[in-house]
């Protein structure tokens, strides 16, 4: 049994490890303490066995097809530029960004766009508020398909320029060498970044080497060869948004990976922008989720945004080391985001490695190349085995977000079914508390949430929950406790009314609706009426004594062609007014979904 | 690749502890108990802890069956053999089987199912039928019928030689000795006096207080270092089950620490009779079975760390005074139910704030200002 310690590292531990690391004596940082957090087996030294593997090489040949999402951040869809049957070339923009939260796509390699088709669920989907969890794990969406030729040719003034002196640019303009880059949040939420570079007021910026889920190692393989570029990007994102101080916040047990960038730090250590700069380096304890991002700045600075607010409203700035190095290849390489460093991991793997993937490439060819044991392979996850989400098909690309590929064996994933099969009852054993790192009481959160209590699940936190697992984890009545808050999230967030108000105004248009739909009858009902008056006129027979047999009625002296009109004139009133009536109904059925 | 047979969404690791694993540890932890109780005070122990589980595993197949439930699925969790065993500690060796069976059928069905089962009960169910059956059943509960009765007996039988295996039988089942099952006809001395979930009241055995000066003698079976080795060894197992992480250090803690504070103030010497030490308090009696295995009951208990510590200390302050200044038999079992009942209460008071909230204290200094 693997054991979960549910202990703390006090800082005291860490602080004569930091100095020894750094050498320098002075250098005390107070470390803040994560509430909860689990330590679970880390398997990362599976994909760190060797150098990061670049494509298209000779171990992973450029795929014959590249599939390109037009959602794979977090905001509206981009919309292509190119159509069927155009050639690209390599960094070419081939769909725009839309509105504010928009990025900007290009192409990963040359080719001709050979279809932009809805054929592909998608991987990894950006949550997307509108639709139920489940929906978007399914959901299809547009994707732009390149055949590529394998030339990899770029056309020459197709790329952006290459700021080569970004310490002299504006950071207007380097905000814009950004935006142009597509580049959003690649630590897995897919925020785009240039939004969260232009929040005003940042006054410290983290970058979050503390990538705490098991398996995955792409940031750390990062760091360990690429760490110069890391620096540097940090240093930019640090010139745009203007942060005094900058921190490189990594997990202590990653020695090559926090010696690598003490080394590239050095290096700046020369220049004048590292002098202003503030840049250091600090040792997180190695928790799970101490890499998320509310928890690392906690853990780093102290400060806790309040809930619903997030980092940037309290100044504080926050991006994973692979962002920090696109934005550095955007800005001094010029070159879009169109690859990105990819744990492809598991026990079912024959080799299991980091790889500079292109976006877009199918994850069967990345499985293929590197030796998958399909035997052994019983499901295939896309990020870590905590947070990550499952492949529901072996064709679909890697995307922007993807840090991880997880061919999973039995021994890696939990075959307990799906969340229909029967758990046990909770039994209050607290367990989930004492692993939270929000401090919420899951076990409350979960009765709420499983008698769905909008109001009571709001109070006890739910949308301050991370969606960590950390408490699924630990619950000895394996009860998939995430998957509760997720359902009752998205049943939130599908009104923006409170749960009451909602279920009120649902009984209240259900009446409405048969109401008017009542209404609609007893028209059509008088229209039927009129309809068989006037066939009987039109048979000939007096209509005054099919409905008044005794009484001579003054209907009986007017003429047939006097009751035809008024008819006429009946039939034309009830159809307006069934008309007017069914078009409310359609209005309330609208506003209703 | 299976598509049907899996989790649909994260976490995908395995998990780390099972309900089945959890009452299993605790079985586990509660072996030295049992090997100590049976060593002093013979197998009627055992016989209670058969009677108990086979009776458990029973009556709870059928309430699962009436209920509707996958039966062996929830058979599995192993919770009623960890009341079984709690309830086996608490009844008098030699009690008749029917006092076992029908302690663990209010266990099961009203210390448990009415409630809603596993994680829903309000109280300790151990400690519910206990109290029910020593109201129920007052003469049998407080007789002392047992072979060993150590220092009292006019001539003590070893529990466990033959005779003394023979007279726990017949005390259990009484028509063996009808059927002429057994090869002796022992007619055991009827000893009346406390087992070790009722504390003797200080005043009325002034033998036994006597003899805790005589010192601390292992080997020698009587029934005072019987106490004191039983509940040394709940002890033990309470700290096995603190070092798994079964249980948070807490209750147990706190429990322990008040009951101390309280003798401590109290006591002075010379004054056994009435106070007791604090010795006395914590391992001549079954206070250490309460703090570790009987108020650590997950379900019964509040969850925030400050409720566990309000909830423990309000335990160890009833134990202690229902000891003292109550006039009824048994402390710790009353003393977990009442406190059972406040509870929820504790629990609402002391739930923690989710990290970015105000804390209760700035919210109601916010109310408290609007109002001004
Ligand atoms: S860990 Fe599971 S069983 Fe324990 S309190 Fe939390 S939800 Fe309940
Ligand atoms: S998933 Fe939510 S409730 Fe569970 S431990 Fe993580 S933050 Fe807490």
């Amino acid at each position: 049994m693997t054991r979960v310690r549910r202990s703390l590292w006090a800082a005291k531990y860490l602080k004569p490890m930091l100095q020894r690391i750094t050498g320098k004596p002075g250098w005390s940082v107070k470390l803040h303490a994560l509430p909860g957090g689990i330590t679970p087996a880390s398997h990362k030294f599976m994909s760190l066995r060797g150098k990061i593997i670049h494509m298209p090489s000779g171990k992973i040949p450029l795929p014959a097809q590249l599939i390109l999402p037009l959602r794979q951040h977090s905001g509206p869809d981009s919309v292509p530029v190119v159509c069927v049957g155009d050639y690209v070339y390599k960094h070419q923009l081939i769909a725009e960004a839309v509105g504010a939260q928009g990025v900007c796509l290009h192409a990963p390699s040359s080719g001709v766009v050979s279809s932009i088709t809805f054929s592909l669920p998608a991987i990894n989907p950006p949550r997307n508020p509108e639709r139920s969890w489940q929906q978007s794990l399914t959901e299809r969406q547009l994707a732009i398909v390149i055949d590529t030729d394998g030339k990899d040719a770029q056309l020459p003034g197709l790329a952006a320029p290459i700021i080569t002196r970004w310490q002299q640019q504006s950071p207007t303009d380097l905000l814009q060498a950004v935006f142009n880059a597509g580049l959003c949040g690649l630590g897995g939420a897919g925020f785009p970044t240039a939004i969260k570079l232009g929040s005003p007021a940042i006054h410290t910026l983290i970058i979050n080497g503390a990538e705490c889920e098991p398996y995955i190692t792409a940031d750390e393989a990062l760091m360990q060869e690429h760490a110069a570029e890391v620096i540097e990007g940090a240093l930019i994102i640090q010139r745009i948004c203007g942060a005094r101080t900058c921190v490189i916040g990594i997990e202590a047990d990653k020695q090559e990976a926090i010696a690598a960038v003490q080394q590239a730090i050095r290096q700046f250590d020369s220049s004048a922008v590292a002098q202003q700069s503030n840049l250091s380096v600090v040792l997180v304890p190695p928790i799970y989720p101490s890499g998320g991002e509310k928890q690392l700045i906690r853990i780093i600075t102290g400060i806790q945004p309040p809930s619903g607010q997030r980092p940037v409203d309290v100044g504080v700035l926050c991006h994973s080391v692979a962002t920090a190095r696109a934005v550095y290849k955007a800005v001094a390489t010029g070159e879009p985001l169109v690859s990105r460093v990819t744990t492809v991991t598991g026990h079912a793997m024959n080799a299991p490695a980091n790889v500079e993937a292109l976006i877009g490439t199918p994850v069967s060819h990345l499985l293929a190349h590197l030796g998958v044991d399909d035997t052994k392979m019983e499901r295939l996850l896309v990020g870590g085995p905590l947070m990550g989400y499952l492949a529901s098909d072996l064709d679909t690309p890697v995307l922007k977000t993807s840090n991880c590929l997880l061919a999973g064996s039995d021994q890696d994933i939990n075959r307990v079914a799906s969340d229909k099969a029967p758990h046990r009852d909770c039994i209050r054993c607290d367990f989930c508390a004492s692993v939270c790192p929000v401090t919420l009481q899951p076990q409350t959160l979960y009765f709420a949430a499983r008698h769905q209590r909008h109001e009571a699940s709001i109070e006890n936190g739910l949308f301050d929950c991370i969606e960590c697992g950390a408490c699924a984890v630990v619950c000895p009545s394996h009860i998939p406790l995430v998957d509760y808050y997720r359902e009752e999230k998205s049943i939130i967030r599908a009104d923006n009314h409170s749960g009451q108000q909602k279920y009120w105004q649902s009984l209240f248009e259900k009446h409405q609706q048969r109401l008017t739909i009542t209404a609609v009858d007893q028209q059509q009902r008088k229209l039927d009426k009129l309809q068989h008056k006037l066939d009987a006129i039109a048979a000939g027979e007096s209509l005054s004594k099919a409905h008044q047999p005794e009484a001579p009625a003054p209907i009986a002296a007017k003429s047939a062609e006097q009751i035809k009109q008024e008819i006429a004139a009946a039939v034309a009133r009830t159809r307006a007014r069934k008309v007017e009536l069914q078009n409310k109904s359609e209005d309330n059925q609208d506003s209703g979904q | 690749m299976n598509l049907v047979n899996h989790r649909l969404s994260s976490p995908f690791l395995k998990p780390v502890y099972s309900v089945p694993g959890i009452m299993a540890a605790v079985l586990l932890a509660l072996i030295p108990a049992a090997i100590c109780y049976t060593w002093f005070f013979g197998i009627g122990f055992l016989i209670n802890l058969l009677i108990t589980s086979v009776f458990g595993l029973l009556f709870e197949a059928l309430v699962m069956r009436a209920r509707g439930r996958p039966v062996f699925f929830y058979l599995g969790d192993l919770s009623i053999l960890v009341t079984a065993a709690l309830l086996s500690f608490a009844l008098p060796p030699g009690s008749p089987w029917w006092i076992a069976a029908s302690g663990i059928f209010i266990a099961c069905i009203f210390g448990k199912h009415v409630f809603g089962g596993l994680g829903h009960n309000v109280f300790n169910p151990a400690a519910l039928a206990y109290v029910s059956l020593l109201i129920l059943f007052p003469l049998q509960m407080t007789g002392w019928y047992l072979p060993g009765s150590g220092n009292y007996a006019e001539a003590p039988i070893d529990p466990l030689s033959m005779n003394g295996i023979f007279t726990s039988l017949q005390l259990s089942f009484p028509w063996l000795r009808d059927m002429a099952l057994t090869p002796f006809a022992v007619t055991p001395d009827g000893f009346a006096t406390a087992t070790p979930l009722i504390e003797y009241k200080f005043a009325a055995p002034a033998r036994l207080l006597m003899a805790e000066s005589d010192g601390f003698t292992v080997w020698q079976r009587d029934a005072r270092t019987g106490w004191e080795m039983l509940a040394m060894s709940f002890a033990l197992g309470g700290l096995l089950l603190l070092w798994r992480g079964i249980i948070s250090w807490h209750i147990p803690v706190s429990v322990v620490g008040m009951v101390f504070l309280l003798s401590t103030v109290f006591y002075q010497p010379g004054q056994e009779a009435i106070f007791g030490s604090p010795w006395l308090h914590l391992f001549s009696t079954s206070t250490l079975i309460g703090a570790f295995f009987i108020a650590t009951d997950p379900a019964s208990a509040p969850s925030s760390a400050m409720g566990k510590v309000i909830y423990g200390a309000l335990i160890g302050a009833a134990m202690y005074s229902i000891r003292i200044w109550g006039s009824y038999l048994d402390s710790v079992a009353l003393a977990i139910l009442a406190v059972n009942m406040c509870s929820p209460l504790i629990e609402q008071v002391t739930a923690r704030t989710p990290l970015g909230h105000p804390s209760r204290l700035q919210r109601s200094l916010s109310v408290w200002r609007k109002t001004k």
